[in-house]
């Protein structure tokens, strides 16, 4: 290695070269040994493309928001010193123009242009249609077996920014009820239940987020037709079942109240905070009362609360949710008095002697998430999603809490995201949750159908209201699901993607053309779903009834094998040595066979 | 010379299909009119704007020389004719599908 060296005092000097010997600094003899592992190369990897190449590109235009106004129209182009009002202004007016001789040879030359296209309109009906039997035909083509799903308008929090999109979540959305008629309105309760939104709710209080949800025409997508103004976000809205005027709503602090829209946007009635429920309302329903004025509500505390809308300061009544000890157990309902050996928890082994309810277990309250009410199904029958995917039907009459719930199921998973009664089938009901929709039977402890796991969440799934096989469900991956129990059982038959986001909820209007599907960033997107989904077929009623009590009874009968399984040893033993017989008997048979061969070949 | 007038009106509207007939300024006042007073006056307003717009296309489409002579509006039910000529416009209302 040659350093070159300087010293600091002679940077800088004027350069001196001079002539020298050339010297060898260093040799590398050939070193033969690398020569041998020299390789040549073969061939090598090339990639290149023979087809063109190809880009996708989105494009969409921009959205434009338009506003009708009034105009106050009045009679105008009359002259200054006319008076329209004055007839007899008007009339002199007129008069006048009718003597100028312009106005009549105007006319003249007129009167033979109309003419002749009078005639010619009344001669020839130029615009004609032709082909009317060929649009029929069309049309008939359209309402072909195809399911489609075909996205109206979009609906957008008003509170969110318009650029990333970026509203609160549509939790819940329910259509106003307008007889046979599609439906125009619909309700959207908005409030964000993120976690990290949640925290700072808590601490800034709901000072500096936007309460209101917002009542919607669905003809008019810019501005929403009502605010509904809260001091809490409001999680669930549900119209009244017969006044549409009135709007029942629960607040994200446990509160409820009850908006008039002819009364404004201002509440006119909210509950006692301290009566009320202490965490977020989850879902509330209006219940078939004399009155017609009550309503139940659930919420994340784990108790249902029934109301009279009309005395909002304390509620009628009040239960709690907790797993009665026979459910604990793992038995569904209280009925069976025989000590389950096998499945009952080693806690419950101990008190052989007593019977379960006298135990008194501490069992912790179950959150609740969604409550479904019909009156068909019974004046007094509640059904319940809790947070921890069990479903119970519950009976209001009772008096003790663990009368009150009559049966436990374990529905789903995770938590129960929401619950239907199907609206033509009281005694089945429908239940989403974890990745899948489950449907149910009342006296069926395990779900008679129940869909494949999705790839991911369910969010809510929705009854159609005019045909009694199909529901709707929404996913967390944007796609909607629509099932009809008449062609498949197995599969969805339709999925599509309706939002770039999570969607939240789901919903039928009453005449069954529309759904309104809600996401996460606070759009709500109306569709249309075809014909084939929206007029009921003939007797449709029945078969969907009959492929329901098919499942239904399927599900029992494994029931009912699954008990006798486990019912009891004697059982096997004496199948045991029916099995023994059996064995024997075919081993005398096969004797007697081969002794015939052997028979046979002899005599040949 | 109101005569003449009466007879152009009464023999425009004696044609089959026919439902009235306006003769307005370019104002949109209606002169004469078969029609309920409300009416006339409501498509006199509406049709004064259009014939307004209709001319100044024609004219500055032909750098002036041309004027609009004739407008007919089809609809699912009626056929609204409009003549302009000078100062006036004679609107005539037709039902051609009346049998």
């Amino acid at each position: 290695m040659e350093v070159f060296t300087k010293k600091r005092r002679d940077f800088g000097a004027p350069v001196n070269f001079s002539y020298t010997e050339p010297y060898l600094i260093d040799s590398l003899a050939p070193n033969p040994e690398l020569h041998k592992l020299w390789v040549e190369r073969t061939h090598r990897d090339q990639q290149f493309q023979t087809s063109r190449e190809m880009s996708e590109h989105e494009v969409n235009t921009d959205r434009i928001e338009t506003i009708s106004r009034g105009i106050y129209h009045k009679e105008g182009g009359w002259p200054k010193e006319i008076d329209p009002t004055e007839s007899e202004h008007v009339t002199r007016y007129r008069k006048k123009i009718e003597r100028d001789r312009m106005y009549a040879a105007a006319l003249r030359t007129l009167q033979t242009t109309c003419e002749t296209i009078i005639k010619q309109n009344n001669a020839v009906e130029i615009n004609e249609k032709y082909f009317d039997s060929a649009e029929e035909s069309e049309v008939q083509s359209d309402e072909s077996d195809v399911p489609t799903l075909k996205s109206l308008t979009v609906l957008r929090d008003p509170n969110g920014s318009p650029e990333d999109h970026d509203g609160r979540w549509a939790r819940k959305v329910v259509w106003r009820h307008e007889g046979a008629q599609k439906s125009r309105k619909v309700a959207i309760s908005y409030c964000s239940l993120d976690f990290d939104k949640r925290l700072s709710v808590d601490i800034g209080g709901y000072g500096s987020h936007n309460c209101s949800s917002y009542i919607w025409d669905i003809t008019n997508p810019n501005f929403p037709e009502q605010e509904l103004s809260a001091t809490a976000p409001i999680t669930c809205l549900e119209y009244h079942t017969k006044d549409t005027n009135l709007m029942l709503g629960g607040w994200y602090n446990g509160m409820l109240s009850l908006w008039d829209t002819r009364k404004g946007h201002r509440p006119v009635d909210t509950t006692d905070i301290k009566m009320s429920h202490s965490d977020a309302v989850l879902d509330l329903k209006w219940i078939k009362s004399k009155s017609g004025m009550e309503c139940a509500s659930v919420g994340a505390d784990g108790r249902v609360l029934w109301w009279d809308v009309r005395k909002f300061s304390s509620p009628i009544d009040t239960m709690e949710v907790r797993l009665p000890a026979w459910a604990l157990a793992g038995r569904n309902r209280p009925g069976a008095k025989r000590s389950s050996r096998g499945s009952a928890r080693p806690g419950a082994r101990g008190a052989a002697g007593t019977t379960a309810a006298e135990e008194k277990p501490v069992a912790p309250l179950l959150g609740t998430m969604c409550i479904d009410y019909d009156s068909a199904a019974g004046l007094n029958k509640f059904t319940i999603g809790t947070e921890t995917g069990h479903i119970c039907l519950c009976n209001s009459k009772g008096r003790t809490p663990s009368e009150r719930i009559s049966a436990v199921f374990h529905g789903q998973h995770g938590a129960i995201s929401s619950l239907y009664r199907s609206p033509f089938y009281p005694k089945f009901f429908l239940t989403s949750g974890d990745w899948s929709v489950r449907l149910f039977h009342e006296e069926v402890g395990t779900p008679i159908l129940a869909s494949k796991y999705a790839e991911s969440r369910v969010v809510d799934c929705n009854w159609s209201p005019v045909r009694p096989g199909v529901f709707a469900s929404a996913q967390a991956n944007g796609y909607v699901d629509i099932w009809d129990l008449v062609r498949r059982t197995t599969h969805s038959v339709l999925s599509t993607k309706v939002s770039e986001h999570a969607l939240t909820c789901c919903s039928f209007d009453h005449s069954g053309n529309l759904l309104a599907v809600g996401d996460e960033k606070g759009g709500l997107t109306i569709c249309e779903v075809s014909k084939s989904l929206s007029n009921i077929g003939s007797n449709e009623k029945h078969a969907v009834q009959s492929v329901l009590d098919r499942e239904q009874k399927r599900e029992k009968n494994l029931e009912s094998r699954m008990k006798e399984s486990r019912l009891g040893k004697t059982t096997a033993k004496v199948e045991d040595s029916v099995v023994a017989d059996l064995a024997k008997e075919e081993e005398e048979v096969e004797r007697l066979f081969l002794e015939s061969i052997v028979g046979a070949h002899g005599s040949l | 010379m109101s005569q003449e007038i009466d007879e152009i009106i009464k023999r425009i509207t004696s044609h089959r299909g026919v439902k009235g007939a306006i003769v307005m300024n370019s104002e949109g006042i209606p002169i004469r009119t078969t029609l309920e007073k409300d009416l006339a006056t409501h498509y006199a307003a509406l049709i004064s704007h259009l014939t307004h717009e209709g001319c100044k296309l024609v004219n500055s489409t032909s750098g002036g020389k041309d004027d609009l002579k004739f407008l007919r509006i089809r609809n699912n039910k009626h056929e609204i004719m409009v003549a302009p000529e000078g100062k006036y416009v004679l609107v005539v209302i037709q039902e051609p599908s009346v049998e």
